[in-house]
């Protein structure tokens, strides 16, 4: 699941707990992890870092 | 420009996708063309996807110096396109005339020069933390602040009112320099706010949520400790009434 579509699906299903730590698991482990932290800031860095490259799949977050 | 182009400025909001209202995602589908300034990546894709034609006014944010002449650049950007398109809309984050001149200004010139402007408010940070700390401004009065208007213009306020003071993370900054060191417009600030309250009094460092499914940051401190508090630029600071 895309970033994008991660957050839209979250932001209009009113999803419980256990829903979203599943949906979280589609998503690459830095924001998964900014994300459990609740910390906006990094979670908008590493998007950002994540939209600069063209080619998505080649991104690795440690 | 005469009353056949129409300017249709929106707030996205803060947290990302949530905070579109309906009237908003409307003008976006429906316009000829988008130019967009938010606060986070998620947005703008999700607004080129809403609107192929879509422009970020990003290059232009970050081309001056100053931020004064980055807004007013914003602005002729905004009237220029005007003349390129019948029906613009442009997206900002927050409120769209809430802390946001490039957006105001703009429509003010366009309406001035005959066209058609309309604006749809969106979810600012103040109403954000209204939510999250629980407050009513209609209890006790409110007041709110940009932190070095605050201070460079000596603003009085009534401490028996919320308070509430937006930008101290750059404080005396008015270019674009992520390296700032705040700490003598933090300590100014301290001051003013130590002459009308305890150095006890308790002060809330508020970031609200950027994402759906993330909570908003708050920490509470004593006003004596805010000049050992590292602020982040989307801390708001919340002073509750004596």
């Amino acid at each position: 699941m895309k970033t994008l579509e991660f957050f839209e699906y979250v932001a209009t299903h009113n999803c419980d707990q256990s829903t979203t730590d599943s949906l979280l698991s589609t998503q690459p482990i830095a924001i998964k992890h900014a994300f459990l932290k609740n910390d906006s800031l990094e979670v908008r860095s590493l998007i950002s870092k994540e939209i600069y490259y063209e080619d998505k799949t080649t991104v690795t977050y440690t | 420009m005469d009353n056949s182009n129409l300017l249709i400025l929106v707030g996205a909001g803060i947290k990302s996708i949530s905070h579109i209202t309906i009237e908003a995602k409307a003008a976006i589908e429906q316009s000829h063309k988008v130019l967009f300034l938010v606060n986070e990546p998620i947005l703008k894709e999700w607004i080129i996807r809403n609107n192929p034609n879509s422009q970020s006014l990003e290059f232009i944010y970050k081309k001056h110096l100053l931020r004064a002449h980055n807004y007013e650049a914003i602005s002729q950007h905004i009237i220029r396109t005007m003349d390129e398109v019948k029906e613009l809309c442009v997206v900002l984050y927050g409120h769209p005339t809430v802390y946001s001149m490039p957006g105001l200004n703009a429509a003010k010139a366009a309406k001035k020069l005959g066209a058609r402007v309309k604006i749809f408010p969106g979810i600012s940070a103040e109403d954000c933390l209204f939510a999250d700390l629980f407050i009513d401004p209609g209890s006790h009065g409110c007041q709110s602040f940009e932190a070095t208007d605050f201070l460079q213009s000596n603003r009085r306020f009534d401490p028996y009112s919320h308070l509430i003071l937006w930008q101290a993370d750059s404080i005396y900054c008015f270019e674009n320099n992520p390296t700032f060191d705040n700490y003598k417009g933090v300590s100014e600030l301290q001051n003013k706010l130590i002459e009308n309250y305890s150095e006890n009094h308790p002060i809330f460092l508020y970031e609200a949520s950027l994402y759906p499914g993330i909570e908003a940051k708050i920490k509470q401190i004593k006003l004596v400790e805010l000049c050992t508090i590292a602020l982040s630029s989307i801390t708001t600071l919340y002073l509750p009434p004596l």
